[in-house]
């Protein structure tokens, strides 16, 4: 199998000419390659109580992300203008 | 009196207590150090402007009997751990102009113990390496031989504190890069059990593994920088007081267990005779012969689906990567490109043009095995990969304490000689399926290769077993010094 890497290059938003495209197509297949071996595995063992790591709650903790110093112009984080115009 | 740059945290602290020396003396050693020899060395991105004031302050601290461990102790994060006002550049271009603008979870409990921060030391790109070689910043070289690695991703804070420019530093571990670097420098490296170690502030690389952890000189400074990072911080999700609640066992605790012959220590099966080089598995059998010798039981033991472990986690953690680096899009942070025509543009040059070639290569591999088509055949299969890895070594540790095992195929390696990836890749052999199983595992140097580089030797425990590595550790560095 040989990977379209043109394609995956534009779901990771990144220009395939930036990169060898001999050598990232035969890199890619020898890691598909090496992880080819992963379809040997037939067992669905889920990820039980046992295994897994214990979590905290999710909370939000949306006052500590607005003390910071780019944040709160009305309720949103401020980030440079991208096209045009201040921010 | 031991030249400074030779002296272990406790060696340090008792001057410091003492008041032979002061913070301050100790900190503008150090600093000479880092100008005598860095440019050669190349351990450091950044060194810090405040370290001295830091040091003052840590001498006021010891004036009035405050103080701890590692108060006035000059140390090094990496650079993918943020430092309020400091540069945190993950040896990217992507991240070279970045100033953090708040302190990570453990440089706080360190700063408040009173660290004495020196720099912020080389890595591979985003911590995808095993060499250093993929800074995109600079070279770092081994202090031992500066024609070798120095070891990666947490490769130059390996070199910081093997060639005496820190007493110690911190690393994060995803798949190895804390204890390769250690192994291939002669250091002791922990990986701790994945969330009892806070990475609020740690550039995230693969979220499910990713944990920081310390490199020293002894066992005994790994444990206590490990006890002043450790514990819970809601900042982080994963954080849990796991390792503060079950463990902190008695110091004796091995010691005792060795003693009435009831300590298991494990050689896993499908490790031992796969290196390349024998001496290798040489140094495992010796460490395990020694340990026998002083009353443990050596079992050999199976982890059945280990041929799993290294494509399962390329699998997964390219998958993560490719997923917490899409951040990087020229808009919210990082390097933002001049050459675009429209906001697509723009976030394909930025990101085209500040990446290196393993990054870009990661979150490639790691964008496929999540493409439509693709996802069940490689993602889901490495979820299930790594759930046999867990529960394999869950049935292990039924059967032994601890494991012991090497920690790379080889010692260090010449600078330039993995030019293919899955070469690289597979540095990472013994090491990654810590960090799929979330378990600790410790890098204790245990004997020298023919061209005198350091072997080192991995223990590895059940969740939050740290003081029991800590303990086989300590007992493993008195066995090994009594046989010099």
């Amino acid at each position: 199998m040989e990977i379209d890497i043109e394609k995956i290059a534009e779901l990771a938003m990144l220009d395939i000419d930036s990169m060898d495209k001999d050598r990232i197509q035969k890199d890619m297949d020898g890691i598909a390659k090496m992880a080819d071996i992963l379809s040997e595995i037939k067992e669905n063992i889920s990820d039980n109580k046992e295994l897994r790591t214990v979590l905290r709650e999710d909370v939000c903790c949306k006052g500590e992300i607005f003390r910071s110093e780019n944040a709160d112009r009305q309720g949103y984080i401020v980030v440079p203008a991208v096209i045009g115009g201040e921010n | 009196m031991k030249d400074l740059k030779h002296m272990t945290i406790g060696e340090l602290g008792a001057l410091l207590k003492s008041r032979k020396i002061s913070s301050c003396e100790i900190t503008k050693y150090f600093l000479d150090e880092i100008n005598r020899n860095d440019s050669r060395i190349g351990a450091y991105i950044t060194v810090s402007e405040t370290t001295l004031s830091q040091a003052e302050k840590a001498d006021e601290i010891l004036k009035n009997g405050g103080g701890t461990v590692l108060t006035g102790i000059p140390m090094a994060l990496k650079d993918n751990i943020s430092v309020k006002g400091m540069p945190l550049t993950c040896a990217s271009k992507m991240l070279e102009d970045y100033i953090s603008p708040y302190d990570a979870g453990v440089w706080e409990r360190l700063k408040n113990q009173g660290a004495v921060l020196l720099g912020k030391t080389n890595m591979d790109e985003f911590a995808m390496g095993s060499s250093c070689e993929n800074s995109a910043i600079k070279r770092t070289v081994n202090p031992l031989n500066e024609k070798l690695s120095p070891g990666g991703s947490s490769g130059g804070s390996a070199a910081a504190v093997a060639s005496g420019e820190a007493v110690y530093a911190l690393g994060s571990d995803t798949g190895g890069s804390v204890r390769q670097p250690a192994a291939f420098c002669g250091l002791v490296g922990m990986k701790p059990t994945y969330s009892s170690v806070s990475r609020y502030g740690l550039v995230a690389f693969a979220s499910s593994m990713d944990q920081i952890g310390p490199l020293t000189r002894t066992v005994g400074d790994n444990a206590a920088v490990f006890r002043a990072i450790s514990g819970c911080d809601h900042r982080d999700s994963t954080s849990t007081d796991g390792y503060t609640l079950i463990n902190i066992a008695s110091n004796n605790y091995v010691r005792e267990k060795l003693q009435s012959k009831s300590f298991k220590i494990g050689l896993v099966r499908e490790f031992m005779g796969k290196a390349p080089n024998m001496e290798i598995d040489a140094a495992v059998y010796s460490a395990a012969k020694a340990l026998e010798n002083i009353g443990s039981d050596i079992v050999e033991i199976s982890l059945p689906n280990f041929k799993y472990a290294l494509p399962s986690y390329y699998v997964i953690s390219s998958a993560e990567a490719s997923s917490n680096l899409a951040r990087y899009d020229g808009v919210r942070y990082g390097h933002r490109s001049k050459n675009f025509k429209d906001i697509n543009e723009l976030m394909v040059n930025s990101r085209s043009e500040a990446f290196g070639e393993e990054v870009k290569r990661r979150i490639m591999t790691g964008t496929f095995v999540l493409s439509a088509g693709y996802q069940k055949k490689y993602y889901s299969a490495a979820v299930k990969g790594r759930n046999l890895i867990k529960k394999d070594y869950a049935d292990a540790f039924s059967e032994c304490d601890v494991i012991i095992a090497p920690v790379t195929p080889s010692s260090a390696f010449p600078l330039g000689t993995h030019a293919n990836p899955m070469e690289m890749y597979r540095e990472d052999i013994y090491t990654v399926s810590a960090n799929l199983a979330g378990i600790p595992a410790l890098t204790v140097p245990w004997s020298k290769s023919g061209g005198g580089m350091p072997i080192g030797i991995q223990i590895m425990g059940p969740q939050f077993s740290e003081e029991t590595l800590y303990s086989l550790g300590e007992i493993l560095e008195e066995v090994r010094d009594n046989a010099i």
